[in-house]
């Protein structure tokens, strides 16, 4: 049997366990809504009676309670689920450019058409020759809107991957200066928790933004890296920054890591997160789509003109373009517009294909009609109208492709967390049976110090 | 498992967000009326209606003008009429004054007759209707015949589109009715009729009935096919009419919500609303902490 003086100290070794675990147990109760908090479980340890030690409880602190496997999958998941949203919002532009309303693409498109159709009823009609030009001016708006708005979208992306890389780049410093924090403060052997806390939450932030994999080293160090390629955080603490730089030639973004002055081309790694998912709306569906509208664009003007060029106006004169000719297909839809050749003229729309007959002549008309049924765009295998409907087919799966994978990586992304909560999140009863133990046990180790106490009063007592 | 308090209330939250999301669409549906807005909501329906849209208004076009063109070809069939008219009166004149028993006198007065029968034979001829002469062919601004009654329009006649590559021509052939392509001219006829009148030359007279009924049959025949060109050019504009109605069923089928099938979606999106809701607001769920 240890000392009296010994059973004094194991029970305040008791007192300051339950203690302690009552602590813990509380700052987990309090942190249940804490976005970020590992619940904590208290590491005891017993002591061994003499000789060999003073018995009683050690404690060797607190851990925090998690799967790291979990924990890497929900960065896999956080990645996809943020890429697919920010995917599917920046592709949302199309839905509304290609949407079949009037003042549309299809809507003026139909417009042209039908009154190039009336035009070849009514050739010396002033009225029908007025409303060709008009309905041509507002399909060249329609071109022109649906480029702007594409490409002020764009525009926008590359704005908001700029600001990205610049958090991005801000949060893997602070990751960096956190490792080397954790390794300073763990030399002790406890482990700083909150400190990891923060530092897992920074990297679930990353996450949102790129592909992370996370190699932990049992020293609190770790490192971070892009997409399981490229090192963005080192175990050192140090880390690499990262840069955004449209191609010069192809204008697709590329993403660089800069170590030691040395760039580093990691478009290929950056696969998921917010600023992969632009990425992909940017120089995928959102380029692909401004390619084919510049297409169509460029062939529309291209079969037109040549068909107007054809034809003589009222005024017998022929040669005139009905559009303005374009030089080059990138652009052509932001450039499309009537030809100044005709514009605010209806004389001399060519209608006719005589000079002689010029008034009353409708047959050029009917050339120009009949190109709604000629397979102009897309290399001469669609009408301008199959075009666009495939256009918006393509541009409709894109955009019903991304809704989906958000809608996919919504749900996965919820039950990895709900696995990584099972595991790692508060439990507000446990808490509260945790302590009640701990206050069960306070007064066990009281009642230690008590009869100790007792023992020791009989003692000197005994000597009177 | 091991239930936290953060997975309660994650469930909770996304219970009342999605079916909070499926009532919004729901509701889109029903009070738009429409299934397919934008071309994410269907892509495959939202590209084929483009089709049926852009089918619906060319046709639309197709059925306007050649229905149009049915109405001037009626105004040009009446006038064929007051010609036919004329030649059938010049014709009973010619009868009348090959009779050996008419007087020189009265071949006289028929001669001015013809004369004036003539003269409006030249106006019907050169008639205008919305500022176009109508037996002009394409030559729409040019009078088709001068005092002598020569023909100077054109043979080629103004044509519409009323399906992929198949025409349907708008005016009537005046070279056919009026002669100028090798049948017999009108206006020939009733110079010959008058000139003997004049002449008071009984078989000239007489000779001249042979062309008169040629002419007669001429312009009947000429109206006979103007009345197929109208038939034809309705028939198109009943086609295209058919052609657009179908393009607008099909157009609704494709785009369009179906009414009932909307509103029970809306009622069932209402109810899982409100049971998401009535489990949300049992939150928090009976806990240690409130039993102190």
């Amino acid at each position: 049997m240890s000392s009296l003086f010994g059973l004094l100290n194991v029970g305040a070794t008791g007192l300051h366990a339950q203690g302690f675990g009552m602590g813990v147990a509380s700052q987990n109760a309090q942190n249940a809504n804490t976005v970020g908090y590992t619940r904590r479980d208290v590491r005891f340890d017993p002591i061994s009676p003499p000789p060999d030690g003073g018995g009683g409880v050690a404690v060797r602190g607190s851990r925090r309670v998690m799967d790291q496997f979990l924990e890497r999958r929900l960065l896999g998941a956080t990645a996809a689920k943020a890429e697919a949203s920010s995917r599917s919002e920046a592709l949302s532009v199309l839905d509304r450019v290609l949407a079949d309303v009037e003042g549309g693409l299809g809507a003026s498109l139909d417009d042209f058409e039908v009154a190039l159709s009336e035009l070849t009823g009514r050739p010396a009609d002033p009225a029908t020759r007025g409303q060709v030009l008009a309905t041509a001016e507002r399909l060249a708006v329609a071109f022109n809107q649906a480029a702007q708005e594409i490409d002020r979208t764009r525009e926008d992306i590359d704005t908001q991957i700029e600001r990205e890389v610049d958090g991005i780049n801000e949060t893997l410093r602070s990751i960096g200066e956190l490792g080397v924090q954790i390794q300073k403060s763990e030399i002790g052997g406890r482990e700083a928790s909150d400190l990891r806390d923060r530092r897992d939450q920074l990297v679930r932030e990353l996450s949102e933004k790129l592909p992370v994999e996370v190699i932990a080293e049992d020293s609190g160090a770790v490192q971070v890296l892009l997409g399981g390629g490229p090192s963005l955080v080192n175990p050192d603490g140090s880390v690499a920054q990262l840069s955004a730089q449209p191609d010069a030639t192809t204008g697709a973004m590329h993403l660089f890591r800069t170590t030691s002055g040395v760039d580093q081309d990691v478009t290929a790694y950056a696969d998921s997160g917010a600023l992969g998912g632009l990425v992909a709306a940017r120089d995928g569906a959102l380029a692909d789509s401004e390619a084919a509208l510049d297409q169509l664009a460029f062939d529309f003007a291209a079969a037109y003109n040549t068909a107007h060029a054809a034809g003589y106006g009222t005024d017998g004169v022929s040669g005139r373009n009905l559009f303005t000719p374009i030089a080059a297909v990138d652009g052509a839809a932001a450039a499309f517009s009537v030809s100044t050749d005709v514009l605010g003229e209806p004389d001399r729309l060519a209608a006719a294909s005589d000079p002689a007959l010029a008034a009353g002549d409708n047959r050029n008309a009917l050339a120009l009609a009949a190109l709604a049924d000629a397979d102009i765009a897309r290399g001469g295998r669609m009408t301008a109208q199959e075009s666009l409907g495939a256009l918006v087919s393509e541009a409709g799966q894109a955009i019903r492709g991304a809704h989906l994978d958000a809608d996919f990586a919504d749900d996965a992304a919820a039950q990895i967390q709900s696995m990584r909560d099972s595991v790692s999140g508060v439990s507000v009863d446990e808490e509260m049976i945790a302590l009640s133990r701990y206050q069960r046990g306070y007064q066990a180790s009281l009642r230690v110090v008590q009869a100790a106490d007792a023992m020791l009063q009989e003692l000197v007592n005994l000597g009177r | 498992m091991r239930v936290s308090d953060s997975m309660m209330h994650e469930l909770a939250t996304r219970g009342v967000a999605n079916n909070r999301e499926s009532l919004f669409e729901a509701q889109r549906v029903a009070s738009s009326g429409m299934r397919v807005e934008k071309p994410s909501d269907d892509p495959v329906a939202a590209s084929l209606a483009r089709g049926t849209k852009s089918r619906e208004r060319r046709s639309d076009a197709v059925a306007k003008i050649s229905n149009e063109a049915v109405d001037r070809l009626q105004a040009v069939d009446d006038t064929l009429g007051n010609v036919g008219d004329i030649m059938s009166r010049a014709r009973e004149l010619a009868v009348q004054g090959a009779n050996d028993h008419v007087s020189a006198n009265d071949r006289s007065a028929m001669a001015s007759e013809i004369a004036a029968l003539r003269a409006e034979l030249l106006n019907l001829g050169n008639t205008k209707i919305e500022g176009e002469y109508v037996f002009s062919g394409l030559s729409v601004d040019r009078a088709p015949f001068d005092a002598t009654g020569a023909y100077l329009g054109e043979t080629q006649l103004k044509e519409i589109e009323v399906g992929p590559g198949l025409r349907l021509a708008t005016q009537v052939s005046a070279a056919d009715i009026f002669g100028a392509s090798g049948g017999t001219n009108p206006f020939t006829a009733l110079d010959d009729l008058e000139a003997a009148l004049r002449a008071n030359d009984g078989d000239a007279i007489h000779a001249s009935i042979g062309g008169l009924s040629a002419s007669v049959d001429q312009i009947a025949n000429g109206r006979a096919n103007a009345g197929g060109q109208q038939q034809a050019l309705m028939q198109a504009a009943a086609a295209a009419e058919r052609v657009r109605d179908e393009a607008i069923r099909r157009r609704a089928d494709l785009v369009e919500a179906d009414p009932v099938e909307s509103f029970t979606d809306l009622v069932k999106a209402e109810g899982a609303l409100r049971e998401a809701l009535a489990i949300a607001a049992r939150m928090p769920p009976p806990s240690l902490a409130e039993m102190g």
